[in-house]
This record gives structure tokens, sequence and C-alpha cells, in this order.
């Protein structure tokens, strides 16, 4: 049976209110002080309002890849006084390539890396809520920690649940000194490198990002090369940083033998 | 309860969101798809000004082809003036071959086909020469790191097709540039398919389908059912191939069989995704587009696959490429050198990789072969059908691992570890591990071999429920979407083409 134009436009409003009411439904959620449960589970928002803007973060102007790492020159410094650092490297799978240079530049100043905990494909999310670190640094006792973080949340947009975990997650650490390090952007990031740095205390996170890094073959991870060009650009930072009291020189030589207990984890075995 | 009535809306916070909406974004991954809440919502306060149009209205087409614009410069910014100068060389290109006769009307052809091909080849294959060039004599051009815009392959082809059927005179040029104009834009089929032939879309705009409450529901339907396919299925097995992608050296040959797998549904209900909610919502404009699917995984042999593929695309191949260059008539072995060429071009059109060109040969070599020992008398059997639907299905399999692949190291090293490195004993740690990828694959397996007849029978009551559910329907698939997936949008494949 053939409809009448006036049954036809009318269909099409029809259509409009079923696609239009429960979309208006959820962005009248989104946008409202209200948050719903579901026993136990938040009833969750679209997030479309999650710009830096909004949550008073300024956008940083680091351009992604304007520096690139292999001309970076290493800084010898032996100003500084030594204090031996007890170290902890804790993150996602970049940690698990940082690992090697990060204990050559140890030993090369007398510092001991203690342990490292590799927590595959996960994001600050986990970080925040596994009790994993509390524990290693009540077992280790460290007095500095680098920590590194956001490969896998690069395109992100829930950035103030993010913020929220970031803030949670940087208590931790207490009175520990800390480097927080951003991740090496394989493409550009929506915003999570600028609230990985408002959470952290000032000048305690490195914007990755800036640096060309050699990548490996799955083209998001760097190289051998390019974790020992990024390890020299963060020792870089702590040498010309005031907030680490302690020296970072180069080492004479990078090898793969480390003497500290190695911890892997995955958040799929979670 | 009182707490309930206290609800605040945050006024600043959309007043501060709304400028945003109009900027557009060329990132990938911000690209204003179907899928987003955003476009759904617009989507429906566009449609409350659509009903006020009577169908047959210029006014209609010119509303309709200014949101498809504003879609399209959602995605891609400023090259939307390289799309609109396209439909306007095209419009003419083609009113001037149509008044031409013998070499000049030729001439005049190759001149658009050429300019058409141009903008494609410059976007999206100049990095891929100057990386062969540099390989192959050692030079050192850099590499222009181009932005692809948004639909260009499709809407290149397209343009071809309008111009070559107006040169072979089987269409004539369309009258006035709102009817071309529309029928390139329009937003359903602008970012990936399916690919519409001018001669197919341009009657229904003088003559569209009266949208009544049957086809209402059907286009809600689709729309919902292409919200699952991509965003809770297609997403949750692009996540698992992801990891496979970051890491393939440290995924043992069980996961890599396991990767296989969900690389071919997660391709198959990423697009086919797309093309249900393209064809819905062009339902619910009053036009209706071309199925793209038909069960492609339940073909029999290769040749059946590919009438059942990206069907749109099969065809635009044979009509364009493989029946000009001579199909089938001049010789068998001629013949299974276009059929090689067809779908090397095909391969190659999807991307400017290696691995795509060798999956596009690797379908060539499958084709030629089934043509070579197929019979057309031959009988077949429930068995023989059942075990061809079998050998098909993994050989697209296999040769998605081409077609995902980052470069053809990761492929090779993905055939060497299912091949040599396969332990099934893995089973059981996986289950542990991941079980959630194996219940996915069982119901896709389920969803893509169940024959259409009994799928017609599971869809038949849910489009007899009453109209009233459906935004109660869609509200709880889109709050599911919301609680299942992470944060992490993972564009349309096809939409990267």
């Amino acid at each position: 049976m053939q409809e009448s134009p006036s049954n036809s436009r009318f269909a099409i409003f029809k259509a409009a209110l079923i696609i239009g009411l429960p979309l208006c439904t959820l962005y009248l959620y989104n946008y409202s002080n209200l948050t719903l449960w579901y026993n136990d589970t938040e009833v969750k928002k679209i997030d479309s309002g999650d710009d830096l803007e909004n949550m008073g973060i300024e956008r940083s102007e680091v351009k992604r890849g304007s520096i690139k790492a292999d001309t970076v020159s290493s800084i010898k410094t032996t100003v500084k006084d030594s204090i031996p650092q007890r170290v902890l490297l804790i993150g996602d799978s970049e940690a698990g390539g940082l690992i090697y240079p990060l204990d050559d530049y140890c030993e090369a100043n007398g510092h001991t890396l203690l342990c490292t905990f590799t927590y595959e494909s996960s994001t600050i999310l986990d970080f925040a809520k596994s009790s994993k670190v509390d524990e290693l640094i009540e077992k280790y006792r460290p007095t500095m920690i680098f920590f590194v973080v956001g490969l896998n949340e690069l395109y992100a947009k829930d950035l103030k649940r993010r913020k929220t975990a970031a803030l949670r997650f940087v208590e931790k650490f207490k009175t520990i000194n800390y480097l927080w390090i951003g991740p090496a952007n394989f493409d550009e990031d929506f915003g999570i490198n600028d609230v990985f740095n408002s959470a952290a205390e000032p000048g305690k996170f490195f914007y990755t990002k800036e640096l060309e890094i050699p990548r490996g073959k799955d083209g998001r991870h760097p190289n051998k090369k390019g974790y020992e060009l990024w390890m020299k650009s963060l020792a870089n930072h702590i040498q010309q940083s005031n907030l680490y009291d302690f020296r970072f020189d180069p080492p004479s030589r990078f090898d793969t033998r480390v003497k500290c207990r190695l911890l892997r984890s995955n958040t799929q075995n979670e | 309860m009182s707490g309930f009535w206290n609800i605040d809306l945050e006024f600043d916070r959309i007043l501060s969101d709304l400028p945003l909406f109009f900027k557009y974004s060329l990132n990938p991954n911000e690209h204003w798809v179907f899928t987003q809440t955003s476009f759904l919502l617009v989507l429906s306060f566009f449609l409350v000004g659509y009903a006020f149009f009577k169908s047959t209205s210029r006014w209609k087409l010119a509303y309709l082809i200014g949101f498809s614009l504003f879609f399209y410069y959602k995605s891609s910014g400023p090259f939307l003036a390289l799309f609109i100068l396209v439909i306007l060389c095209d419009f003419l290109f083609a009113k001037w071959i149509d008044r031409l006769e013998g070499i000049k009307r030729k001439v005049l052809m190759l001149v658009s086909v050429s300019f058409s091909l141009s903008f494609l080849l410059y976007f999206k294959y100049t990095d891929f020469i100057i990386e062969n060039l540099n390989s192959v004599f050692l030079t050192s051009f850099s590499k222009q790191n181009l932005f692809l815009p948004i639909g260009i392959s499709f809407y290149t082809f397209q343009s071809l097709s309008y111009i070559l059927d107006v040169y072979r005179k089987e269409l004539a040029p369309s009258k006035d540039l709102l009817s071309y104009g529309f029928y390139m834009s329009f937003f359903p089929h602008l970012v990936a398919g399916p690919i519409v032939r001018a001669k197919d879309f341009l009657p229904q705009i003088t003559n569209p389908i009266p949208f009544t409450t049957v086809l209402l529901k059907e286009s809600i339907f689709r729309i919902t059912v292409g919200l699952i396919k991509k965003l809770i299925i297609a997403d949750y097995f692009g996540k698992y191939v992801n990891e496979l992608e970051k890491m393939p050296e440290g995924h043992s040959g069980f996961e890599h069989f396991v990767g296989m797998y969900s690389q071919a549904f997660q391709i198959y209900f990423d697009f086919s995704a797309y093309s249900d909610i393209a064809i819905g919502i062009a339902l619910v404009l009053g036009y209706r587009l071309k199925e793209n699917f038909n069960n492609p995984y339940f073909a029999s042999n290769i040749t059946s696959f590919w009438r059942r593929w990206h069907i749109s695309l099969s065809l635009w191949l044979r009509d364009y490429i493989y029946i000009p260059l001579g199909g089938n008539r001049k010789g068998k072995f001629l013949m299974y050198v276009f059929l090689l060429t067809t779908m090397l071009i095909g391969g190659f059109w999807h991307g400017p990789y290696w691995t795509m060109i060798l999956w596009g040969l690797g379908h060539g070599i499958l084709l030629a072969l089934h043509k070579m020992l197929s019979s057309k008398d031959a009988k077949t059997s429930l068995w023989s059908r059942g075990l061809g639907t079998l050998v098909t299905f993994h050989c697209v399999t296999f040769l998605w691992i081409f077609f995902n692949a980052n470069d053809l190291d990761v492929a090779l090293l993905s055939f060497r570890k299912i091949f040599f490195e396969m332990n099934f004993n893995e089973f059981t740690f996986f289950w542990r591990a991941r079980p959630e990828i194996i219940l996915l694959s069982l119901l896709a397996f389920i969803i893509v071999f169940i024959p259409m007849e009994i799928k017609q029978k599971v869809i038949n009551p849910i489009l007899c429920l009453p109209l009233y559910l459906w935004p109660i329907i869609l509200l709880v698939v889109l709050q599911a979407i919301l609680q299942l997936r992470d944060s992490t949008v993972v564009p349309f494949l096809y939409g990267g083409f």
C-alpha cells in the first residue's frame, strides 16, 4: 500500500524522535551533576565535554617529534652531590624497554635499580586501582621512582576520569622523589600528556612526545637504540633540574644485563 | 528521592562545548562518523527539518547537500574545497563529453578520468612511490606524509563511473548541478561506500521511496544492528588484533591463530556495520542504497565470495576494469591475466602497501584457479558445498593477514607462527587469559555461518515490535555500548581507504 506524502513526512518525524529521544537522554545525563549506579557499576556518561580547556588544563605547546633524539648530546656533570639512590621503575610496556639503559645509568652513578614492574597494556586507570605499586614501595622503600605510562591511552577522551586517576596514583609516591615519563607518542594524543603533566608536581613530568625516537618493527614502541636515546634525554632532564639532587652521568657503554628483580604483569591477566 | 530532583545541568559546559562542535578535525580518531553520539543527535535534529520538505522539493536536495557538506567538512576541513572542485569539474566534463563525438570525445574522457585520478594518486600514493624510488634507486627523497582526504577513494570511483557511463552513452549527463552534487555528496555513502552508480541513484531523486512505518522499523533496525556490530563486536576483536600488531613477535602461534580469525571477523563486522548504518540512514531519507554484503563468509567458492563481499566494489571492478580489459572474450589465458590485473588494482586501491598488492594478487590467483578448475555443469552436493565454504573461508582468512599487517615482515611472521609454531595445548592458557575472545569468536562464527533464511526468522519478530519500544531499545543499546567499550574509539577501517 502506497502511503501518502504526509504519512511519509510523519514517519520521518517519528524516525527523528526514535533516534533523538535516547540521544537527548544520554546528553542530558552527560551534562548533569547526576551520577547513576546500577548495583556497584557506574552508569557511564558520554564524556563528550572532556577537553582540556574545560578542565582548566593548559594545552602544552610541545610539538610532537620536534627534537631528534639522536641529536641530543649527553650532559655530563659532576657538580651535584651524588647521594646513592634506591630506584624503582614502573610503567607500561615502554617501561620494559627502559629497564636496561636505566640500569646502566644507575650502575654508572652508584645508584641501585631495585626492581622494575612492567604492567603490559596498562593505563593510568589500571595503575590507580592496582595495589602492586603500594606493595613495591612498601617492600623496597625507594628514594627515586621512574614511572612511564600513556602509550595505551593516547586516544583517550575521558580525560577527567584519567586526571582523577592520575592524582590518586601520584599520591602513592607520598614524599618519594619521582620522574613521570610521558609516552613516546607514535601519533598525536588527545591531551593525555597534558593531563599527566597537570597531575604531576611541577617539573616532574617529562614530555617524551617532543622527541623523535627511532621505532621498533611494531611501529609503536622504540627500538633498542631508541630506548637508549630516550634514557639519555631523561638523564639530561634530571641533570638540568634542581628537583633531582643526584648525579646521572652517561655510562661508558650500554649492555643488557640487569641484577634487579624484573616483575611483569598484564592487564588481561587480572 | 529528593536528591533526584536536585539535578543541575552544567550549562557552562554545554555552552563551552558548542563551539567545539563546529570545528573540524583531521585526526582519524576524531572523525565525525555514524557511530558518534554527537552525529546521531545532530542527525535526529536534521531529520526534524527534513520532514517538513516535500519529497521531490529542490529545497530538500539543497538542505541535504548542505548537511552532507557539513558532514564532510567535520572530517576533512579544508579538503572540502577539493571535493567541491571534483564535483564541479565532473559535472562540466560530463556535459562537454556528451556534446562531442569520435576522438575528441575519447580525449576529453581521458582528460576527465586523469583529472579525477590525479588527486587520488597524489594524496594516496605519493609516499608509496617515493619510498620505492628511494629503495630501488637509492635516492633520498623525503616522504610527504600527506593527509588522505576522507572518502577520496570512494568518491573518485563514483566520479569515474559517472564519466565513463556518460562516455559510453549508458547515462545521460545530469542536467543540473544540484542533482549531481547530491549524488556525489550524499553523506550516507560518502566516507566508505557503498560505491553508488549515478544510473542507479539519480532516478531516485525524482522518484524517492515513500517512507512507510515498515521502512521506518527496518531503517532503525539496520542502524541499531550496525552500532552493535561496529562498537561491540568489531571493536572488541580490534582490541585483540591491535595487541597482536603492537608486538607480533611476542605472541605465540596459537595467539596468532586466534588473531587470524579475529581479523577476519573484525573486518567483516566493521565494514558491514558501516554499510548497515549507511543503508539505514539513506532509507530514512527516502533513498535505497544497494546491499553491499550478502553473507560473504558463507560463500562456497571464491567467485561467490566476491559476489557477496563489498558487492559495490566488486561490480565496479568488473564493469570498469575487468570487462573493458577484455573479460572472458579473449581466450582463457588472457581472462586469467585480466583477473589478476583487476584484483591487483583492487588490492592497490585498498592501500598503498605491498601487503595490499599481495592481498589482491592472492585473490586474483584464487579467482583464476577457481575459473580453471570449476565446470559449469558440475552438480554440487550439500557436503561439497560445506567443504567449499570451509576452504573458501580459510583462504580468505589467510589472505586477511596480508591485508591487516603493517608490513610484509609482520605478515610473514604471522604465517610462520601459525604454521610452524602452533601448539593447540595453549588453548587452556588462552581460555583462562582471554575467555571473552573465544566466546565472541564462537558467537561470530554462528552469526556468520547461519543461513540468511534462519536469520530472517529471528529478525522478523523484532521488526514487529511496536514503535514506542524502539527509543528504549536504542537507549539500552547505546548505554550498553558506553558501558562495554573503553574511551578508545577505533575508526571505521574502510574510512581510511
